[in-house]
């Protein structure tokens, strides 16, 4: 897996590039965010994730990885980038663009993964979104808009 | 007519009741879809048809705002809407929703997409919403404070925006599929949500609360809408009215709902509690109680519209400003008329010009002599501006009982006009030709105005009169229409010789063709 070569950042065009060049977390030390992938796995990734017991996020990412089905698959590996995303966003944005060839569902993931990250620091957040390709940028924005809508609510009260 | 500073003060001091018809409803739906749904795109955009395709759940409550006019209408061009929506929504949002982190986001979309399936039969939308809310609620339940689900998977705090539509998604979920163990869901969310944010002393519902336990009091209108819906769902009628009276009586402002700002998720909470407040009116017979404050709102949404286009923003005090505005901005207004009935259809007359000032009740057909305009709210010498619908005619005359110079109208008039200004003392109101109407007493969907001669199931429908679908008509004085059962003057017939607001159960929705004679 490549982990660090991503959070460089990718210049194609349109493509999305990792949040920034923190060095992100190894998968191994993160079993909490495994369990919790594994008690969402069933309603949208299939029973295979159920299988595992006492698994690290290696362990659940292995697993995800080997689910024949294409569209499954990636619903799998979204879910592990999302739920992820709670914990450290920046090795789930990596994890993601490693892990689902661009298009609808990275993109949608990616927005997740901002949305997770702007509640703990918008200004990061707002940065990456900046960089995303124009379409997904609008949206992203508008998104982040909205949270930030909600902050001020909370901070003038 | 009262000068111009006299009307300003007016307009903002005093909002109209009673001033909008059914056929307004389909004015606003249409003219928000002209501002802002792109058909190559299968979405509702942000601001006019540009700026992006709106949010995920603005787009969901914007198509939650289709399958209301289609509730009110029947219409297949509307059902044909909401298949395109939901299948744009799918795809720029996928078939599994869990990637947003917003644990309501998803509630609202299940809730679309199970009315999209009560209304289309498109199983791929029945199914989505149950696997997502699966999934949500998967993610967002557990024991913490009692139960209830997390707002976010941050899981910081329990909100009423997740617990009232999750509750509606699951109780829509059981209806579709019998499957009692959501309706377990729905009620066990309810009864938390009841149990830790409703204050059952003064009806309001309080926003959420934090992980740490501590409730954070804001009360808003969606939220109170929800709260009602999922009480009705379940037959807590107590809770319901309550938070009605609570919303009614303490959160609008001379009857009117909060404004809010058009850019963010306020502008479309107004439209949430109506959805939910309409339907439990409904359901429970309540149109005493709470039918004039609903259509006070309604009415308001209709007369801040911006008549260039018709677009009618989420500030309920003060007129659309020009300029470019925000779908989810505007989806308030479009939501009220779908979701309130009006009294029916008919002309207003008004004290000010503009539509300004006090307005009369709603006058249907017939001639009134100044006592009966009295009657209906029209001083002697009052009337400086009127609302006429399609196809109708009034004539005003300068003296009573029908006599003295008089003019005539036969569409709105801002001005009546230097010479019949505050000059009406009777009228006379009638059709020019025969209207059909959708439901009974002139109410829901009406047909074009409709001349004399022989018409055919295909040429009726081209007149906006579907097939078997007729329950009230206007008939001019003097003309006959025929009613037929089958197409090209076949079958059992039925002869209306003057308005009818009720044609009767053996013809109810029955005409295929009719003979206008």
């Amino acid at each position: 897996m490549r982990w660090f070569c991503l959070c460089a950042g990718l210049v194609l065009a349109g493509a999305l590039i990792g949040i920034d060049e923190v060095k992100p977390r190894p998968p191994e030390a993160t079993r909490s965010i495994a369990r919790e992938v594994l008690e969402w796995g069933p309603a949208t990734a299939g029973t295979p994730l159920l299988e595992l017991q006492g698994p690290t996020l290696a362990d659940v990412i292995a697993k995800a990885r080997a689910i024949p089905d294409l569209e499954s698959r990636e619903q799998a590996l979204v879910q592990i980038a999302v739920t992820w995303a709670d914990e450290d966003s920046t090795s789930a944005a990596d994890f993601l663009l490693e892990s689902v060839p661009p298009g609808q569902t990275q993109q949608n993931a990616a927005l997740g993964i901002m949305q997770r990250l702007a509640v703990k620091d918008m200004d990061r957040a707002t940065a990456w979104a900046e960089r995303f390709p124009e379409e997904l940028r609008e949206r992203a924005l508008a998104e982040l808009a909205r949270i930030s809508q909600r902050q001020r609510l909370v901070l003038t009260q | 007519m009262r000068n111009l500073f006299y009307s300003v003060i007016a307009v903002a001091c005093s909002v109209p009741t009673f001033a909008f018809w059914p056929a307004d409803a389909t004015t606003i739906f249409n003219s928000y879809n002209n501002g802002f749904y792109v058909g190559g795109a299968n979405a509702y955009y942000k601001n006019d048809t540009s700026g992006g395709r709106s949010g995920f759940w603005s787009q969901a409550e914007e198509i939650e705002m289709v399958e209301d006019s289609y509730a009110l209408t029947g219409l297949t061009g509307t059902r044909d809407m909401i298949t395109a929506l939901c299948n744009g929504f799918l795809t720029q949002n996928g078939s599994d929703w869990t990637w947003n982190t917003f644990n309501d986001d998803i509630a609202w979309a299940v809730i679309a997409f199970n009315r999209a399936y009560q209304m289309t039969g498109n199983t791929t939308f029945r199914d989505r919403a149950r696997s997502n809310f699966d999934a949500m609620y998967a993610r967002a339940y557990d024991t913490a404070l009692g139960g209830g689900l997390w707002w976010t998977t941050g899981k910081t705090s329990k909100n009423a925006c997740i617990n009232g539509p999750a509750s509606i998604g699951a109780y829509l979920i059981y209806q579709i599929y019998n499957d009692s163990s959501y309706l377990t869901k729905a009620g066990n969310i309810y009864n938390w949500e009841r149990a830790t944010l409703f204050n059952a002393s003064t009806g309001q519902v309080y926003d959420n609360i934090s992980s740490g336990g501590v409730i954070q009091t804001w009360v808003f209108t969606y939220n109170q809408g929800t709260f009602i819906g999922a009480a009705n769902n379940l037959g807590h009628t107590s809770d319901a009215t309550l938070a009605a009276n609570c919303t009614k009586n303490t959160l609008c402002t001379g009857g009117i709902l909060p404004d809010a700002g058009e850019n963010g998720d306020g502008g479309g909470f107004n439209g949430i509690f109506l959805r939910h407040m309409a339907k439990y009116m409904k359901d429970r017979g309540l149109q005493g109680s709470y039918l004039a404050w609903l259509q006070q709102n309604a009415n308001a949404a209709w007369n801040v519209r911006r008549t260039s286009d018709n677009l009618s923003w989420c500030n309920w005090r003060s007129a659309t400003p020009t300029g470019t505005r925000y779908s989810f901005g505007c989806v308030n207004s479009a939501i009220a008329l779908q979701v309130i009935p009006a009294d029916g259809e008919g002309v207003f007359f008004y004290q000010d010009s503009d539509f300004n000032g006090v307005p009369s009740q709603l006058l249907g057909t017939g001639s009134y002599t100044l006592a009966q305009l009295q009657a209906k709210g029209v001083s002697d010498n009052w009337a400086s501006s009127l609302r006429v619908p399609s196809g109708w005619q009034v004539t005003m005359y300068q003296n009573d009982n029908f006599t003295g110079t008089s003019w005539t109208f036969s569409a709105d008039s801002t001005f009546v006009g230097a010479a019949a200004n505050d000059q009406m003392t009777s009228c006379k109101i009638q059709t020019t030709g025969v209207i059909f109407y959708q439901d009974i007493n002139y109410g829901g969907s009406r047909s074009q105005s409709i001349g004399v001669g022989n018409y055919t199931m295909s040429q009726l429908a081209a007149k906006g009169v579907p097939n078997d679908w007729a329950t009230s008509l206007r008939v001019p004085p003097g003309r006959t229409v025929i009613m037929y059962q089958n197409d090209n003057f076949t079958g059992t017939s039925w002869t209306f010789n003057a308005d009818t607001s009720w044609i009767g159960s053996a013809a109810n929705d029955q005409m295929t063709s009719c003979k206008i004679q």
